[in-house]
């Protein structure tokens, strides 16, 4: 026997919207007389509106576009729903309410516009909701679920100002602080080669950095450029460590006087090439020190661990012969 | 007329057939801050347009069953004094058990006084009729908020304001109108729920 379900916005007061459903209980899985598993058609008389009339595919439609349509207008997102190509498809109007759109599947059918004001959409939605929740209606219409919006969609609510106000803060500030970073001074290359060199020291007592300020004498002035200085690769093999001495003690002639007394010498290189501390092997040294710029600073009993101790010998065309120390 | 479309994918896959019933129960979530808002003030608008809501709140909780949770005026009040608008709020956050009970009674409400939300949305209406309307609602509402609300909130401020506030207002009727019924309570709660901006 053939149903027909009717769905109205209220029970009393202007019917301005109702949904019929036609259709038969499907007999086969054991429905009851007054169920409908079958739909057969369904019509939606409108106040001001076209009678709509569609089979079950139809009212499906609806249901999947304009549920989900006032599920975003209760959060406040005016976004279209459907495609240009479906068969049912709304979205906010520029001059106030709602358009829906209703395509036919018959073919050269034009579509039908519909401009729903929020009352009449309230309307449709309620009869909707009557008709999927209806026990009689013993079939599935399924719907998408209503579920909370992420941020990323909600953005229209937070004012312009307040949405960019976190990212060019952020920007302000790291220009402020890269402009600050900018007008620090730097250091220059010649304090920094004569920190490391003093930081390079073998003694840690106020006499172990004299060697880098020699005693006044003419062999004092021919300390060799700090850039030089600053560029002598540190070395730990022997040979290596050998030849930046050997330039360290180039750069530092004899000053001319008499005949020295002590010619070799027990010399202690630190890490860098360096001679930091020198005892003669045989002389007197209190002289020659001065005259051959060497530090007045005597190699200890134990020297530090990463000094070299080398034996340097003086010879008269004034080159030095250095060594490796292997002993008194 | 509409004829039927070709089938699919969205009408036909399994899927779709076998999404979830919204008349089942799902794992209840506690509401925001704002979601808190803008229950009580839909509460409150309910009561602007019900002369006797506050009663018929109380009546229409022992209605659905809801008599556990609000037994009296007291518990009622007591659970919408939680809305961080209110003149005197209350910390914490509500059970979702409570939440859900307030948003099932106001989807009642609504669709109680949905006759008279659906007059103030039409625009077939008399546009004189129309306006007197939203004037006596806009009166009620003003007084509720400065009865209940702190007036000092910047947002209370502005639904108060006859022009400022006249779009928070109507979208307030339009949610009362798109929630009104049973099938509302799902949306209205997906609503609530919506993550802060």
């Amino acid at each position: 026997m053939k149903q027909t379900l009717t769905y109205q916005p209220h029970s009393f007061g202007s019917h301005a919207c109702r949904l019929r459903v036609e259709g038969f209980p499907d007999v086969s899985t054991g429905q009851s007389i007054g169920a409908v598993g079958i739909i057969t058609g369904w019509s939606l008389d409108w106040v001001g509106h076209p009678q709509l009339e569609g089979r079950r595919d139809h009212l499906q439609a609806l249901l999947t576009t304009v549920l989900p349509y006032a599920r975003l207008l209760l959060s406040g997102v005016a976004r279209p729903v459907g495609d240009d190509g479906d068969a049912v498809r709304i979205a906010p109007d520029a001059r106030g309410g709602h358009h829906m759109q209703l395509r036919s599947g018959q073919p050269d059918t034009p579509p039908l516009d519909l401009h729903l004001d929020d009352a009449e959409l309230a309307d449709l939605v309620r009869v909707l909701d009557q008709c999927r929740l209806d026990p009689r209606l013993q079939l599935p219409l399924p719907v998408p679920e209503a579920r909370p919006l992420p941020a990323r969609e909600l953005r229209h609510r937070l004012p312009l100002r307040r949405r960019l106000a976190a990212p060019l803060g952020g920007l302000a500030a790291l220009a402020v602080a890269a402009g600050g970073t900018s007008l620090l001074p730097t250091p220059r290359p010649a304090e920094t080669a004569r920190q490391s060199n003093t930081s390079r020291s073998l003694n840690p007592s106020p006499a172990a950095s004299k060697p880098t300020t020699p005693t006044p004498s003419p062999a004092s002035s021919a300390t060799p450029p700090p850039s030089a200085r600053a560029t002598t690769p540190a070395s730990s093999t022997t040979e290596a460590r050998l030849s930046q001495a050997r330039r360290w003690l180039l750069a530092r002639p004899p000053a001319s006087g008499p005949a020295l007394s002590a010619q070799v010498w027990q010399l202690a290189v630190d890490s860098g090439g360096d001679v930091v501390a020198a005892t003669p092997v045989e002389g007197n040294d209190g002289r020659d020190r001065a005259r051959l710029g060497l530090p007045v600073t005597p190699v200890p009993s134990t020297p530090a661990r990463d000094a070299l101790l080398v034996r340097g010998a003086l010879r008269p065309s004034g080159l030095w012969e250095l060594a490796p120390w292997h002993g008194w | 007329m509409i004829t039927p479309p070709p089938p699919t994918a969205a009408a036909s896959s399994p899927a779709t057939l076998a999404a979830p019933d919204p008349a089942v129960e799902r794992p209840a979530r506690p509401l925001p801050r704002q979601g808190l808002e803008r229950l009580d003030l839909l509460l409150l608008c309910v009561e602007a347009l019900d002369l006797n809501g506050g009663e018929t709140l109380l009546w229409m909780g022992q209605h659905l069953g809801l008599a556990p949770l609000f037994p009296n005026r007291v518990a009622l009040w007591t659970l919408r004094s939680h809305n961080p608008l209110r003149r005197a709020c209350r910390r914490g956050t509500p059970e979702a058990a409570e939440t859900d009970a307030l948003i099932r009674l106001l989807c009642a409400m609504a669709d109680r006084v949905y006759p008279v939300v659906r007059g103030l949305l039409s625009s077939r209406e008399p546009a004189e009729v129309n306006q007197a309307h939203w004037a006596l609602f806009q009166q009620r509402l003003t007084e509720l908020l400065r009865e209940r609300m702190n007036v000092r909130r910047s947002s209370v401020q502005a639904l108060m304001d006859p022009e400022r506030g006249a779009d928070d207002r109507r979208a307030l009727i339009q949610t009362l109108a798109l929630a009104a019924g049973t099938g509302g309570v799902d949306r209205l709660r997906a609503s609530l729920l919506d993550a802060a901006p």
